[in-house]
């Protein structure tokens, strides 16, 4: 009974935390590896468990993904179990070899991030010189592969004015294109974030492209953290039913060491389980697990949530964006509504 | 909220006025849709609520009372 309310439509993999790059807005602080990374065998059993369970897709991110010699192999099983695969990766390691095994294993989509219209700014956000040069090969590999090709700008201070120029490049290149709001967790520090009439443009800037460009032009969608019940934005151009967060409801996330959250964007304390122990089975199948979002009740809402009309269906928007802005959950203060009501009355 | 503040927020990312009011939602146009449905329905003779000029109309009462 309780499979049947609750199963992972998608789960996202971290396969290792090693990274060649040092964002300054990764969440996850990657680097260096985890302690005792997952084998393939590991990763492979889990990929099965999760078939059984009911998961339909999985998504590949690190870390860098490619850093890790069996990518490929835990890939291919991934298919093998029947379900589908994303891949997210910073595109520097990726080259005809790449480019030839990720047609083979015929992903619905293949994300490689972007984070500046220039290579100053992108390096610096990044961390890593020539490396913009590098991810705008990829795409192009990418692209003369006909892989289907998504570009992912995390928008901080530093890119935030250059998200026009980005969508010049981009235009007409069949490239699809989603902005993501970097939040204060991992190594982003909150002096970066942006504000909350910049987020709002930015919400205004997605929606204005969708309406005065067609999706053939550019494809462009703001993650699940641009949201909710906005008076003014068309409720399609956003996230089109946003029913609250949905760790351990329809999604769940695996660490490289095994750790299972209920979405792998959480920060570590969510971590409730680990695969190397028990199985996804009975992690999932656990009462306690994700109890947060799964017994969600409206009086479990805080701060200016509490008396929203919304409420209960927004459940407090992005549960890490809460988390991490404001140290409580289900009170995501990026909200369309609330920045309408309070920062914008006048 | 005013709309002059749209305007404001929108040049930070150079989105003009004028994209700004296309982009809005209206709940004109579906006031406009709705009107345009109900002159259809009373200029085109498609009444619905005519229940015994149209035999299976759910809103004739045989219609409920063929089940018991």
């Amino acid at each position: 009974m309780f499979l049947k309310k609750f199963s992972p439509k998608s789960a996202q993999y971290e396969l290792t935390l090693q990274c060649n790059m040092r964002c300054i807005h990764c969440n996850c602080s990657a680097g260096e590896k985890r302690q005792s990374e997952l084998t393939s065998t590991q990763w492979n059993m889990i990929t099965k468990q999760l078939a059984d369970i009911g998961c339909k897709t999985i998504d590949i991110l690190g870390g860098e993904l490619f850093l890790r010699k069996d990518w490929f192999e835990i890939s291919q099983h991934v298919k093998e179990c029947g379900l589908e695969l994303l891949f997210v990766s910073n595109g520097t390691l990726i080259n005809e070899e790449t480019v030839k095994k990720l047609r083979e294993l015929d992903p619905y989509a293949v994300a490689i991030s972007i984070d500046g219209s220039n290579p100053s700014t992108h390096d610096s956000i990044r961390g890593l010189k020539g490396s913009f040069e590098r991810c705008r090969k990829a795409i192009k590999l990418l692209k003369e592969a006909n892989l289907p090709t998504t570009m992912i700008t995390t928008v901080n201070k530093k890119n935030f004015n250059e998200l026009p120029e980005l969508r010049s490049w981009l235009l007409n290149k069949g490239i699809a294109w989603q902005l993501q709001m970097a939040i204060p967790l991992g190594r982003f520090q909150k002096d970066l974030l942006i504000t909350k009439e910049d987020f709002y443009a930015t919400a205004l800037f997605i929606a204005s492209t969708r309406r005065n460009y067609s999706l053939k032009e550019i494809p462009i969608i703001g993650a699940h953290c641009f949201g909710y019940f906005s008076g003014f934005l068309p409720n399609n151009v956003i996230v089109p039913n946003w029913k609250g967060c949905q760790a351990g409801i329809t999604s769940i996330g695996i660490q490289s060491d095994g750790g299972v959250k209920g979405c792998l964007f959480l920060p570590e304390d969510f971590v409730q389980g680990n695969a190397k122990e028990s199985s996804l089975y009975e992690i999932w199948n656990n009462p306690e697990f994700c109890s947060y979002t799964r017994n969600f009740d409206a009086g479990d809402l805080s701060r200016e949530c509490k008396k929203c009309k919304y409420g209960k269906k927004c459940r407090g928007g992005c549960l890490a964006t809460s988390v991490s802005i404001t140290g409580k959950k289900f009170s995501d203060p990026y909200c369309f509504k609330l920045i309408e009501e309070n920062n914008l009355k006048n | 909220m005013k709309e002059k503040n749209l305007y404001k927020i929108g040049e930070k990312l150079g989105i003009t006025e004028t994209e700004i009011k296309a982009t809005l939602k209206r709940n004109r146009n579906k006031i406009i849709a709705g009107a345009f449905i109900v002159l259809a329905i009373v200029f085109g003779g498609i009444n619905a609520y005519q229940p015994l000029r149209r035999p299976i109309s759910i809103n004739d009462f045989d219609f409920f009372m063929r089940f018991f």
